[in-house]
């Protein structure tokens, strides 16, 4: 009492002036007890410490980062498809899928009875769909989420963003009311063909994802699609926090790819076939255009055509490349094989004669040339040029010593040029053709197969055999890529392709001349495809055609095949038109102009001068009496 | 306790001052002042500097995201008149202007051998019937220009009818070239050979300059 602790605040005072006789417990025992308390709960607190920060930390720094960090991906960019000359014939380009939720439209939402008409009267001419449509879809507040335009270019979304801005800014004022506030936009690529329909057949298609459905497209889907990237970042409230750490994969993009294709030669090939079986009223049409010294397609056309930046409208049935697609009987072009054989075999030459009866009985039938005859006396360039089944079945028949023998060996030079297996494109859905075992050959195929007839080809693999002809004899397996640029910059070549040696270059050289003779003579039926100034060799093609709906022969194929200038070769035209049911139908009527009008464009668009020099053509006929 | 204070007081002193007498015999008021301010002056520091380090992030951001919409609206655009560039250069849309301009397709070419010598066909080309001048009038050309368009239905096809028809610029010097060839390959004037293989070239070059006026007149 006589010594108060000195600290004692005022109260301490009037307290003991008040009650003098409170009597205090001593302290020592509290404060040990307020002690032990103290270091019990500092105990707590640090064993809690020790387990938040060192044995829970991975867990519960996990359990922050899930709603701290975001990992989004990133989309690789896909490549480009280009011409030879590196003109994009299929590239990409940002776009918006514009996207709405319909509960924002409801009354209780948008405040107003009629937001979906309204909107969809905003949206329509922007968007390019019915009012109807629109409102029906917006008109649903059950649903969350609708789809109100796919892929629109960037200014339509900016459009929409104006026009959202400036109802906010008139709802705000009180003039007018905001009914677009559940409009969104999702980003997406869009993939688009700047020359519409051309080479469209080649170029292909993707699909709503993005990835390639058809054509080059899908057979090069790996290359052209990259390698999609993610990236990580922490976010508040849905912004990013700049300092915090971020990790991102950037995405590879795609290769561009280059092809071989000329992006005006397919044009020019493109045009002339459409224009030839629209006015042929044809099933369709293919021109391939080859490169007799490299084997690169320069163009490869197909009509009737579709547009891939539309591909929901165009036609199912249209959407192939039927240039490789479709498997046909080559008729009087493939004669150019029986020639090559008898001449590499030396069982005749260019000016062997051979004398062409009306009628040929062989096996069931009597064989007949395309018109009535005199008996023809012709040489074997003669046989050619006049396109004469009955010669070309009389020259084939040297081959061999029996029959068998000779099938056999046609056989091997319609292997050798290439027909009964795949063209080494690799394209999708690519046709090998029908071509039978030479022994499996029934009686009158091993007649009809010379001339054409019997067996099944496709257009690249028709141009093929007037390259190899044109190469000296020396095939180019044909290729529609020429490189690609990776995303490194660096430009590769592709694989050189894989030459073989068919038959000589003397044999070659002679084949040359029967052909320019078929285009230069008189009596030649490819007068048609003579251009002025150069030199060209060509053969017309008019072959049964099978129906594939019946299976049997109905109509005709026209063809036309051909290269120039023929005594220094740069291009092969191949041309050929199914069913052609208005007006002409034979090869040199139908597919002649069109190979005419197709090798002068790639002449003059290659640059390829005239080689200066004449040929008045072979001899094609003889005098029996001499 | 006063008493026992100032006890306590002296004899702490005393302790100091046998320590070292390094401790001022007043007391440390007089020190204290400068460290206070300096305690206050390095936090104020601290505070202004966390502000405008966190300012400056601010306005980094906002110039970033300012710069990103930037590069967006530019790229839009960049892809916007590749578009519209590829809409022309395309081979179609190109012949078909071709043959507004009243050019017809060449004939074959013919070429200067190295000694000197014409290559191939140098008689005056062929002219596959020119077309009739009077079709070459601006209602005409209008009319080939909606229909080059329609052709041209990708990115975005409602634009390009208004770029091609107020070409009021370039539908002046049209008709002069139209009414040019007819002469030409009339007159059997000695056509230079190399001319007809320009006539499929050169359109590319020259559909190209159009374009800048006519989008100029667009964007505004």
């Amino acid at each position: 009492m006589s010594s108060p602790r000195p600290p004692r605040p005022r109260g301490g005072r009037a307290e003991r002036d008040q009650a003098g006789a409170l009597r205090l417990a001593s302290h020592r025992p509290r404060l040990r007890l307020i002690g032990v308390g103290l270091t019990l709960v500092m105990l707590a607190f640090t064993v809690r410490l020790v387990q938040v920060q060192a044995v829970g930390a991975a867990s519960y720094t996990e359990k922050a980062a899930v709603n701290r960090y975001v990992t989004v991906p990133l989309t690789a960019e896909r490549g480009d498809i280009t011409d030879r000359s590196g003109t994009a014939l299929a590239t990409t380009v940002d776009a918006y899928d514009i996207t709405a939720d319909p509960l924002l439209f409801s009354e209780e939402e948008s405040g107003v009875p009629d937001a979906p008409q309204q909107a969809a009267e905003l949206l329509a001419p922007i968007l390019g769909r019915e009012e109807a449509e629109l409102a029906e879809l917006l008109d649903d507040p059950e649903n969350r989420y609708v789809v109100l335009a796919r892929a629109q270019t960037p200014q339509t979304w900016r459009q929409i963003r104006d026009l959202r801005g400036t109802l906010a800014e008139q709802a705000s004022k009180g003039t007018g009311e905001q009914v677009l506030s559940g409009v969104f936009a999702t980003e997406t690529a869009k993939r688009v063909y700047p020359n519409q329909d051309l080479a469209a057949a080649v170029l292909g298609f993707v699909n709503s994802e993005g990835e390639g459905a058809g054509g080059l497209e899908a057979q090069l889907e790996a290359e052209l699609s990259g390698e999609d990237g993610t990236i990580t970042y922490a976010q508040s409230g849905g912004r990013r926090v700049p300092t915090a750490g971020e990790r991102e994969q950037p995405p590879v993009p795609g290769s561009d790819m280059e092809l071989t294709l000329d992006r005006d030669i397919q044009w020019a090939a493109q045009d002339a076939i459409s224009e030839q079986v629209e006015k042929s009223d044809a099933d369709g049409g293919y021109v391939v255009v080859q490169d007799t010294t490299t084997g690169e397609i320069l163009a490869l056309a197909n009509a009737p055509g579709y547009d891939p930046n539309d591909v929901a409208s165009a036609d199912p049935d249209a959407l192939g490349n039927p240039a490789l697609q479709d498997a046909f009987e080559p008729g009087s072009t493939s004669k150019l094989i029986t020639m090559a054989a008898v001449l590499e075999e030396e069982a005749a030459d260019t000016d062997t004669h051979v004398t062409v009866p009306n009628r040929l009985p062989r096996a069931d039938r009597n064989f007949a040339d395309h018109e009535e005859h005199e008996t023809l006396y012709l040489t074997l360039a003669g046989v050619l040029a006049h396109s004469s089944n009955i010669g070309t079945i009389l020259a084939a028949e040297q081959l061999g010593e029996s029959q068998p023998e000779a099938n056999e060996a046609l056989h091997s030079y319609l292997d050798a040029f290439g027909f009964g297996r795949p063209t080494g494109l690799g394209f999708p859905g690519e046709t090998a053709g029908i071509l039978a075992p030479s022994g499996d050959w029934n009686a009158s195929q091993q007649y009809t197969i010379p001339f054409g007839q019997g067996l099944s080809i496709n257009a690249v693999q028709a141009a093929s055999v007037y390259s190899t002809v044109a190469n000296g004899g020396e095939r180019i397996d044909p290729t529609l890529v020429r490189g690609w640029r990776g995303p490194d910059g660096q430009f590769e070549e592709a694989t050189e392709p894989e030459r073989t040696r068919v038959v000589s270059e003397e044999t070659a050289a002679e084949l040359g001349e029967m052909l320019e003779t078929v285009v230069a003579s008189e009596d030649g039926t490819g007068s048609a495809a003579r251009i002025p100034g150069y030199r060209v060799a060509g053969k017309t093609g008019t072959s049964n055609r099978v129906d594939p709906e019946t299976g049997a022969y109905s109509g005709y194929t026209s063809s036309f095949a051909g290269f120039a200038p023929a005594d220094q070769p740069r291009v092969t035209v191949y041309c050929a038109v199914q069913n052609p049911t208005e007006g002409a139908y034979t090869g040199s009527e139908v597919c002649g102009p069109v190979f005419n009008e197709v090798m002068a464009f790639s002449l003059a668009a290659l640059q390829v001068p005239p080689t200066g020099t004449e040929f008045g053509g072979l001899p094609v006929s003889f005098d029996p009496d001499e | 306790m006063s008493h026992r204070d100032r006890f306590t007081t002296l004899a702490g002193l005393t302790r100091l001052n046998r320590l070292g007498g390094l401790v001022p015999a007043r007391g440390t008021t007089a020190a204290r002042t400068p460290f206070v301010l300096l305690v206050v002056v390095l936090l104020g520091a601290g505070m202004v500097t966390l502000l405008i380090l966190n300012a400056s992030l601010n306005q980094g951001s906002f110039q970033l995201s300012e710069l990103r919409r930037e590069t967006q609206e530019l790229t839009d655009e960049q892809q916007r008149l590749q578009a519209e560039v590829d809409a022309y250069s395309a081979p179609g849309a190109l012949a078909e202007r071709a043959e507004e301009l009243g050019l017809v397709p060449a004939g074959p070419p013919a070429f200067l051998g190295e000694d000197g010598g014409l290559l191939g066909d140098a008689s005056p080309t062929p002219a596959p019937e020119p077309p009739a001048p009077p079709e070459d009038d601006s209602p005409g050309d209008e009319d080939a220009g909606d229909a080059e368009d329609g052709e041209s239905g990708e990115g975005e096809p409602r634009e390009l009818p208004t770029e091609v028809v107020p070409q009021g610029g370039a539908a002046e010097p049209r008709p002069e070239p139209a009414e040019e060839p007819t002469p030409a390959p009339g007159a059997e004037a000695p056509a230079p050979a190399p001319a007809p293989e320009t006539l499929v070239e050169t359109p590319a070059p020259e559909a190209a300059p159009v374009l800048p006026p006519a989008e100029g007149a667009q964007t505004p």
